[in-house]
């Protein structure tokens, strides 16, 4: 089943074309990779699919509706997320209060609510909240960290928090800016297999911009490359991997 | 927390102090001081709130008057009682922040400064050009008195400045609680993410830009009343209370006492109204004073007063120990 697909997507600058007429589509539960030379336009895709960029020609459509011109919390109210290539965590707060904010939405709390609550209602709400955020944070094993405060974890398990911050939206589509990158080769094993297992269980579509072409080929089941904004190849990874043209845009790949 | 318990007790103490004050302090001048006092910790809060989004209200003192001229308009020519006249003078300047918000709050905070400075400078052209409205440089004047019926009692304004103090100090008792419950309760740490993260919030589907302009409706509502209990209590309302200078005292307050809470926030202001009582016969050099401190808080003390115990016992414990450690 198509989760999201892109009609000759375009987005240009004044004088600089940063991604020209993109056909692209992704699938439920597929994992899908994006790659491409720095600067092919991969994080402008994701901002335009995300409404934090304006799109200059072409159609997002997700699950059959057309979502081309939507703000960036109107994309993720209806299911799609991403993260930021530099952490998406709030660094200022605990493991847990980042999950309190996440989830804030979800829990449907008003601004007169907020006032006029007791102490004794919003610590009741509280409670549900923080089981819903225990079992997000188990799910990456991070539950024993619930009171550090986020800018003190080490990168790799930023890394980790911003993808179940991402999840706390219980999105259908996850947009993984780069994730991997500042990471080793521990904590890469660690997020590949997180992503695949929120993949699996939750038939979670994910599209993944990275440079790391061993992860990449390891587990995408589908690639796109793109260079100068434009659609070079797409296919599996045994694909890409013989095409000459990805093979000459690449000189130098991992 | 024991800290908590401590700054609980405290304010608590302060507060029946500040209660129980006019019992033995009757002088008009020290009265009146106080009562000033109290409407700037509405407007430090008010700077406060914005702040924390990460945008500087430069026309907080404008919200101010806004509130002040419609108080003194609703009274003298529409002659409506001064408790109708109260809270139209909250809610008038909230619609305008909210209408101002529309384009001010979708840029980035340098251009909303900018926007609100001008805007300052607007209203303040329009408060002396509009006289039939306004009643230009001269203002309004006399501004009617209040007179509130309570518990038997008829409460007269005109008489001492007494019940403008309690006004004043229960306007300033409210905002402040209403503050500290907002930062304290789950919406306040959301708000408290928007700063520097305000995309990962709105990746977790919230309109960041409608808490943008929640928040500053509500922080010029408080601004709007304060002016509300000032117009009376000076019986005159012209153009130039109201300007960009008493703004940079207000922002000054906020980063005096430390950004990291509204209590901060009322300590800065209380320590600069303290200084500016004591610099009274110099008040042409305030300037000359006010860049001084502002360039040591920012290099000295950049979390403010408010975190300045907690910095002394630190300093003291580490001291301390260094002597048994050297014995």
């Amino acid at each position: 089943m198509v989760l999201l697909e892109t009609q000759k997507l375009t987005k240009t600058f004044i004088g600089l074309k940063a991604v020209t007429n993109l056909d692209l589509s992704v699938n439920k539960g597929q994992l899908l990779g994006l790659i491409g030379p720095n600067g092919a336009g991969k994080t402008t895709t994701f901002n335009l699919i995300s409404g934090a960029l304006p799109v200059t020609s072409g159609k997002i459509i997700f699950k059959g509706k057309d979502i081309t011109g939507f703000k960036p919390y109107m994309v993720a109210r209806i299911g799609i997320v991403r993260t930021f290539q530099l952490a998406s965590v709030f660094p200022d707060l605990s493991v847990m209060d980042n999950m309190r904010v996440a989830l804030h939405y979800k829990s449907g709390v008003g601004f007169l609510q907020t006032i006029f609550e007791t102490l004794a209602m919003e610590r009741k709400e509280d409670g549900k909240v923080r089981g819903k955020a225990m079992k997000l944070l188990n799910i990456a094993g991070l539950s024993n960290l619930a009171d550090v405060k986020a800018g003190n974890l080490p990168g790799g398990t930023q890394k980790l928090m911003s993808v179940i911050i991402a999840l706390a939206g219980d999105p259908e589509l996850l947009l993984l800016d780069e994730p991997m990158s500042g990471l080793n080769a521990e904590e890469i094993q660690t997020l590949i297999r997180l992503v695949k297992a929120i993949r699996d269980e939750r038939g979670t579509g994910i599209i993944m911009v990275e440079h790391n072409m061993k992860v990449v080929m390891e587990h995408c089941e589908y690639i796109v490359v793109i260079n100068f904004g434009e659609k070079i190849a797409e296919g599996t990874p045994s694909q890409i991997a013989n095409d000459k043209r990805v093979i000459e845009a690449y000189l130098g790949s991992e | 927390m024991k800290s908590g318990t401590w700054q609980k007790s405290f304010s608590l103490l302060i507060l029946l102090f500040l209660f129980v004050l006019p019992g033995f302090m009757h002088s008009p001048r020290y009265l009146s001081l106080f009562d000033e006092g109290f409407l700037n910790i509405v407007l430090a809060l008010s700077m406060y709130s914005m702040w924390t989004l990460g945008y500087v209200n430069a026309a907080t003192p404008t919200f101010f008057g806004l509130g002040a001229y419609t108080v003194a308009i609703l009274m003298m020519k529409a002659n409506l009682p001064f408790w109708l006249a109260f809270p139209m003078a909250g809610v008038i300047p909230a619609l305008i922040a909210f209408i101002l918000g529309f384009q001010g709050l979708k840029v980035r905070g340098t251009y909303f400064l900018i926007l609100t400075l001008a805007f300052c400078e607007f209203m303040g052209w329009l408060f002396t050009s509009w006289k039939s409205l306004f009643g230009g440089q001269t203002g309004l004047y006399p501004v009617p008195q209040p007179v509130i019926h309570a518990f038997g009692h008829t409460i007269n304004f005109a008489a001492s400045l007494v019940p403008y103090y309690y006004l004043a100090l229960i306007l300033a008792l409210i905002t402040g609680l209403f503050y500290f419950r907002l930062y304290t309760s789950r919406l306040g740490r959301v708000w408290d993410s928007i700063g520097k993260t305000e995309d990962i919030l709105a990746n977790t589907g919230i309109s960041v830009f409608t808490q943008k302009q929640i928040c500053f409706a509500v922080s010029c509502f408080f601004a709007g009343l304060a002016g509300a209990v000032y117009a009376p209590f000076m019986s005159i309302v012209t153009p130039n209370q109201f300007n960009f200078w008493q703004g940079v005292t207000i922002i000054l307050g906020v980063l005096v006492g430390g950004t990291y809470s509204p209590l901060g926030a009322i300590i800065g202001t209380v320590f600069m109204a303290v200084l500016s009582m004591l610099l009274q016969g110099y008040s042409q050099y305030q300037p000359l004073i006010w860049g001084p401190i502002l360039i040591l808080t920012l290099l000295f003390m950049p979390s403010g007063l408010i975190a300045l115990p907690m910095q002394i016992i630190n300093k003291i414990k580490e001291l301390t120990t260094r002597k048994i450690v050297q014995s």
